[in-house]
Parts: C-alpha cells; sequence; structure tokens
C-alpha cells in the first residue's frame, strides 16, 4: 500500500506516494532526480549518502521515506545560494580535498552539521564528526584542511 | 524487503496492534539496525510498527527516583544530555563511542539495547548503574533490572506484543565516578572487541559502591559480579586490587572467536580495559590522595 507524505527539500515542498520500503535515498535519487547523495555501502557504514534531516547529518539509505513524513532534508544540491557554491565547497575544491568526488557531498553535509553547531572545531573534532564519512581516494589529510578553511570562509561569508 | 508500514498515534494502539499480530510485527524505533536486517533478509516482518514518534517514550527525564531516559531517546541526544553529569555520565560518554554522528542522530538507545547485541555500547554504562528496564504489554505495566533483560545475542525477554518503554536509573551517590572504554578494531562505526563499564561510589572515605560490566564478550552484555564482590571486600581502588579485580573480570568472561577478534585477545583485553577503567574512576574519585 502507497502512503502520501510531505517533504521540504531544500527548501521546496514535495507531495510524493512512496511504498513502505522505499529509503529516503530512493526517493531523493530515483524520485526526484536529486543525486548528489549516493549510495555506497547500503548499511550506514560509509556516509555516502548522508544528507541534513531537520539539521542533522543522517544516512539517507537508513531511513524508510515513509517514517519521516514531514521532515525537512538538504542535501548537496540545496547548498547553491543564487548561483554560487557553498563557501565550504568552495573549500573543498581550493583545497584539493576532492578526487573522484563520490564521498565528497556526505563529507561536505557532515562537515556544514558540525560547523553549525561548532564553528572553530579543532582536528579532533573535524575527525570524529567526519568519522561515519570514509573516502577511499583523497586521503583525510586535504579534507580536514578544506572543512578548516571552509569554517574560515564561512565566518567571513555567513 | 517487502511489508505493511503501520504508524499508531498512542502508545495503546501500538499495543493492541502488537497484541493484535504477535508473529508477524516488528517494531521500528530509529530504524539503524531493523532497516539493514529487512534489508539483508535476516529479519522478515508482516507489519513494520513505527512507535518512532510516540511522545511518552522520548527523551530524558528527572524522576522522584532518578532519572527516565525514554527509549526512544536519540543516542546523540543522551551524548549531549545536560543531565547525564556527575554519576550518570557514563551513559553520555557511552553514547559518543556508538558508531558515527549520522547514526547516533538516528538510532535509539532503546533501539541498540532490544537488539541485544553483545556488544551494544549503551549496555555495560546502564548495567553499571543498576538500570531497571520498563516493559509494557496490552494489559501490564511492569519493571525488570536490565541484568535480567538479556537472553542471548539478539534474544531479550520482550514477549511478542511488549514493548520496552524506557529506563529507570537511580540517583547516585555524590561521589561517584562511571567510565566506559571501548576497545574496537576503529574508533569510530566498528562494533566494540570489548566494552568495559567501571563505576564506584565512596561515602565518607569509605568505597559503598563497586559495578563492572562487560561487553562483546559473552552472548549478552552482564556483570563482572566477582570482580565487584572483591573489590569491595579488599575494601581499596589501590593498583593491587584492581589488577586482581580485572584478572577476575577476565575469567568471567566467554569470549568467541569472530571477525573483529580472537577470543584470547578479547579475554586478555577485558584484563587491559578493566584495568585501565577501574584506574580512571579511582583517580576521578581521588581515592589514595589523602
Amino acid at each position: 500500500m502507497k502512503h502520501a507524505i510531505e517533504l521540504t527539500i531544500n527548501g521546496k515542498c514535495y507531495q510524493i506516494e512512496v511504498e513502505p520500503e522505499e529509503r529516503l535515498l530512493d526517493v531523493l535519487r530515483d524520485r526526484l532526480g536529486l543525486i548528489g547523495a549516493k549510495e555506497g555501502c547500503s548499511t550506514g557504514d560509509c556516509g555516502a549518502c548522508t544528507v541534513l534531516m531537520n539539521g542533522q547529518a543522517v544516512t539517507s539509505c537508513m531511513i524508510l521515506a515513509v517514517a519521516v513524513d514531514g521532515a525537512d532534508i538538504t542535501t548537496i544540491e540545496g547548498l547553491e545560494k543564487d548561483g554560487e557554491i557553498h563557501p565550504l565547497q568552495k573549500a573543498f575544491i581550493e583545497e584539493g580535498a576532492v578526487q573522484c568526488g563520490y564521498c565528497t557531498p556526505g563529507m561536505i553535509l557532515s562537515a556544514l552539521a558540525l560547523l553549525k553547531e561548532n564553528p572553530e572545531p579543532s582536528d579532533d573534532e573535524i575527525r570524529r564528526a567526519l568519522a561515519g564519512n570514509l573516502c577511499r581516494c583523497t586521503g583525510y589529510t586535504r579534507i580536514i584542511a578544506a572543512v578548516k578553511a571552509g569554517a574560515e570562509r564561512m565566518k567571513n561569508h555567513g | 524487503m517487502q511489508f505493511e508500514y503501520f504508524r499508531p498515534q498512542s502508545m495503546n494502539e501500538a499495543l493492541r496492534f502488537l497484541a493484535d499480530h504477535k508473529k508477524e510485527a516488528m517494531i521500528l524505533a530509529g530504524g539503524t539496525d531493523v532497516i539493514n536486517g529487512l534489508r539483508t533478509g535476516k529479519q522478515a516482518a508482516k507489519y513494520l510498527v513505527d512507535i518512532g514518534h510516540l511522545a511518552d517514550m522520548k527523551g530524558i527525564h528527572p524522576a522522584d527516583d532518578g532519572l527516565f531516559i525514554g527509549a526512544l531517546a536519540k543516542v546523540r541526544d543522551i551524548e549531549r544530555s545536560p543531565l547525564l553529569v556527575d554519576g550518570w555520565r557514563v551513559i553520555a560518554q557511552a553514547a559518543g563511542t556508538l558508531a558515527s554522528a549520522q547514526i547516533r542522530n538516528l538510532a535509539t538507545i532503546g533501539g541498540n539495547i532490544c537488539n541485544a547485541s553483545p556488544s551494544a555500547d549503551m549496555a555495560p554504562a546502564l548495567l553499571v548503574l543498576d538500570s531497571m528496564a520498563e516493559i509494557a504489554g496490552i494489559e501490564e505495566r511492569h519493571r525488570v533490572p536490565l541484568d535480567q533483560f538479556f537472553k542471548g545475542p539478539g534474544k531479550t525477554i520482550l514477549a511478542p506484543g511488549q514493548i520496552l518503554i524506557g529506563f529507570h536509573v537511580g540517583r547516585q551517590l555524590p561521589n561517584t565516578a562511571g567510565y566506559y572504554i571501548k576497545r574496537g578494531v576503529r574508533r569510530a562505526m566498528d562494533c566494540a572487541i570489548v566494552g568495559v563499564a567501571a563505576l564506584a561510589s565512596t561515602s565518607d572515605g569509605h568505597l559503598s559502591k563497586v559495578r563492572i560490566a562487560l561487553g562483546a564478550v559473552a552472548p549478552t552484555p552482564f556483570r563482572a559480579y566477582k570482580a565487584e564482590q572483591f573489590i569491595l571486600e579488599q575494601g581499596d581502588l589501590d593498583q593491587t586490587t584492581i589488577s586482581k579485580a580485572a584478572r577476575i573480570a577476565s575469567e568471567a568472561c566467554r569470549p568467541i572467536d569472530d571477525v573483529r577478534s580472537r577470543a584470547w585477545y578479547r579475554r586478555r583485553m577485558v584484563e587491559v580495559e578493566t584495568n585501565r577503567a577501574l584506574g580512571w574512576v579511582a583517580k576521578e574519585l581521588k581515592w589514595g590522595e589523602g
């Protein structure tokens, strides 16, 4: 049986009918074409599917869409503002924190959730916040540098 | 993965539905274990009963006898709760060791306990605080000491139709310190190879309470009663007593070989980490410093 749900995604309201077994990740990617969230492990271990739900980082592969009726979701596509990418995204590019890019949307959203709570995190706090996001090519050193640079940029640009 | 989704509007409605569909129904809370179980086919259910929004099972609340932690309290909220200080801090500290930020934002303490993994990080912390689990059925409610709750890997005393409502954690003496150590392959994400929680209270310069609980080294999380008893008999938390108690704790475990660790290593690490956890507690209580 299908269920009617309503989700606010990147500030836009969507009314969707979902099967009970459809995950938030399936709805984002397959129904709405928001393919920024990636499917990696499908078991909540790799963090490639990370999105923000009501401001908090969550693994969208472990969430049934029907169970989060009414939620406010931010995906990587929602960070762009007036045609400009987010200061944190710019920092990832400038610091060379992106290689294949598969982990990047999840990394950036986990980092964004951290920076909203803690605008000046230490290296350890960044590592801890990103512990659920695996990168298999770039390496973590540049990613941590990018989060620090992003924190600076966000302070200056809001 | 195929099931019907049902979202009860109240606890009573949830209990009635579960009573009517006993073995066909599975409870969904945070979902971080259930969704994986259903997707991999390890678990199956005709009905998924989503209790995730039931308000009376949420949050952490002061109570006459201490604290009530709702089964639906998110692990992340427990990690950061301003109520979980002093003797209760070990719960928040253990919560911070569980999985990743993303999982902690979804996972509930009740789910961590009901999943009954031997390595569940919340179990040793709740055990050292003598927590009581509150269980509801269609026509009854009762409390059970948490150390009687686990029956084996993935098995609890919950009967079909029952829901774990939350945990009652008693008030602790002013001089109480507790600490949880998780030894894993990684510092984050992975399950514990060994989990050790230790807690002690002093009053008038005497040891009045000692608790040690172990995870991932037996079919269920459990209290190391003999080691606790030994320390109380010695009445001391000096290094000699701690070392002997740690040895006694390691003799109490029944570890297995698995993908994360060999049994002999687990047993050895119980001794090492119990030593460390008790040492931390002694230091926090300023034991032996006059």
